[in-house]
């Protein structure tokens, strides 16, 4: 037994003199390699890329065209892809059963090249295959096929804008995605506030509220398709959960005091909110299972806009106990209460990023606002975007990019319009996301399931 | 002031290439081959920033500044790039962050305009083949 044992011993001991042999004779051209040249520099600009029409016959093609169009105009919105223009396309043509002849895609320039074909089954449903190219490595990075009914066409071209997204970021994508926000219409005096709902490049907007009561402040839940928000009744804000699918409306309970800021917890069971009573406002979370109601914070201060890390864990959530409005995180117990904001001016609406390496807030400073970002510890505070009104960062799934409103001054009768605007993490691509009118308090859903 | 004989910094000075012996059968000699030569530091910020000219710096991903790849590479004596590896396999199958990273490093190498890499053609073996780090810190950070 023991010689056994030795002789294992010996066999291990022998295999790793053997690998550490190798690992010392594996240099051996590369002792020439001494040479080491470090890049700090680089360029940041889109990705050039070429997205071909998906081959088709007949009704095919039409599908083929329109899906190309929609994934080219994901990707270019992003502002990390270039599209490059059709017309500049040598090889014209590439169903998925043809390899590219990459020194024509090199010639124009294209980094990856997307290509796919489309065929529509006996039972009426579209069958995508696409392909996704690495021109200069001449190599495949992602190759799949996808099925569902035609009426879904659009949303079968975010998934494939996602994947490649994905295959070429590293990160999920964020297409395949909805919004939420409070359309306005009407004369400053007498506003109209309905909930509506887009996809997030734009398409099927519709109302979800008729616009009789007032509505504030709509946010997802992480993990259904339900909405909370704000509605005012009998001139009292209460929180409302709305089901997209349903249509149905609930009313989350009867708060003795005023309701605000309503949010669900990343799990989708609690939603945490402030509750004002007696001119003093606190956290509260409320169970939406049991209906019980937990109190977080207790302070003569106003403690309010509660976010929960996406590991449930922690809290953000802005107060005034210090003297002015400041963020703070804090366990989520309520316990290890600790500031974060230390710079001039006030802090607002923290939004902790979906990827948990960021803490979104308006900040207001010397009359102008702006959106910026922060560690969760409080460090690395950078602004991304500044304006005479802009308010309400949400983010997008995957943690690149935030969308946020803007209100752009008016003319003598004041007001002016308000509109949505994205931008991405780094503080570049900032667009205008267009509404049919006047928009305020986006939210940004999860991966639709 | 000459340093006098036996001065340690006289004795390092002519360090030239051991004379050939008559013995060795020399053909041509190898212009390429210099142990004493090395990449002038002006050679090197030219590929510097020619390479920086072709690299698309990952932003925006998360913990972008710690995306640091190091690419071995084989060179063709035309200064173009005959393989392009990345040092790190392993992180590459798990991390897709480093993945994506390490693709805008070897598509930096492989852009035409890097190519071929402006490199003394006659100090080849210096560059045959050589690792080059990809580090976004300074413009991320």
């Amino acid at each position: 037994m023991k010689m056994r044992f030795w002789g294992l011993f010996r066999h291990v001991a022998l295999s790793a003199a053997l690998i550490a042999g190798v690992l010392v004779g594996l240099p051996g051209e590369r002792a020439y390699g001494e040479l080491r040249i470090d890049i700090s520099r680089g360029r940041v600009e889109p990705l050039p890329l070429a997205v071909i029409n998906f081959a088709g016959a007949g009704e095919a093609a039409r599908y083929g065209r329109d899906l190309a169009q929609v994934i080219a105009a994901n990707l270019e919105r992003s502002g990390l892809f270039r599209p490059i223009n059709q017309a500049a396309f040598i090889q014209r043509e590439l169903p998925v059963d043809v390899l590219p002849r990459f020194g024509d895609w090199r010639v124009i320039n294209a980094q990856a090249l997307v290509n796919g074909s489309v065929t529509v089954a006996p039972d009426g449903r579209l069958r995508v295959e696409f392909r996704l190219w690495d021109v200069y490595a001449e190599a495949q990075l992602e190759g799949q096929s996808v099925a569902t009914v035609p009426g879904n066409w659009r949303r079968l071209a975010h998934v494939i804008s996602d994947m490649i997204y994905q295959r070429l970021t590293g990160e999920s994508g964020y297409f395949d995605t909805r919004l939420v926000y409070i359309a306005e219409t009407g004369p400053a005096t007498r506003r109209v506030k309905r909930l509506a709902i887009m996809d997030q490049d734009g398409a099927n907007h519709k109302f979800l509220t008729d616009g009789s009561t007032l509505v504030l402040t709509p946010r997802f839940s992480p993990t259904t398709q339900e909405i909370t928000y704000l509605a005012y009744y009998n001139r009292r804000p209460r929180v409302y959960i709305f089901n997209i699918d349903t249509g149905q409306q609930e009313v989350l309970g009867d708060f003795p005091g005023m309701t605000f800021a309503p949010r669900f917890s990343p799990d989708g069971n609690k939603v945490i909110m402030s509750l004002s009573r007696n001119g003093v406002t606190d956290i509260y979370t409320m169970d939406l299972r049991t209906r019980a109601v937990s109190r977080l914070t207790n302070s003569p201060s106003i403690d309010t806009s509660p976010t929960y890390a996406p590991d449930g864990r922690q809290i953000v959530f802005n107060s005034d106990r210090g003297g002015s409005q400041q963020l703070y995180v804090m366990s989520s117990d309520g316990d290890n209460v600790r500031r974060i904001s230390f710079g001039r001016g006030r802090y607002a609406t923290p939004v902790w990023s979906p990827r948990g390496d960021l803490i979104a807030f308006t900040k207001i400073v010397g009359g102008q606002f702006h959106i910026g970002v922060m560690k969760p510890d409080g460090s690395g505070e950078r602004l991304l975007t500044s304006g005479f009104l802009v308010e309400a960062p949400t983010w997008a799934p995957n943690g690149r990019v935030l969308i946020y409103f803007k209100q752009i001054p008016g003319g003598q009768r004041g007001g002016g319009a308000t509109r949505l605007f994205s931008i991405d993490l780094t503080g570049f691509n900032e667009r205008e996301i267009l509404t049919p009118v006047d928009a305020s308090d986006p939210a940004w859903s999860p991966l639709i399931p | 002031m000459k340093p006098a004989a036996g001065d340690p910094a006289a004795r390092k000075a002519p360090k030239k290439p051991p004379p050939q012996t008559a013995a060795a059968p020399i053909a041509a000699p190898d212009r390429r081959f210099n142990p004493n030569a090395k990449l002038s530091v002006s050679e090197l910020d030219a590929i510097r920033d020619q390479i920086a000219d072709c690299w698309n710096i990952p932003a925006g991903a998360k913990g972008a500044e710690d995306l640091i790849v190091d690419i071995f590479v084989r060179m063709n004596p035309d200064g173009t790039v005959r393989a392009a590896e990345v040092t790190d396999k392993s992180r590459m199958r798990v991390d897709p962050f480093f993945r994506t990273a390490a693709e805008s490093a070897i598509r930096a190498l492989r852009n035409p305009r890097c190519s071929p890499l402006r490199l003394p053609l006659d100090k080849y073996d210096l560059w045959k083949t050589f690792t080059i780090g990809f580090n976004p810190r300074d413009m991320l950070g």
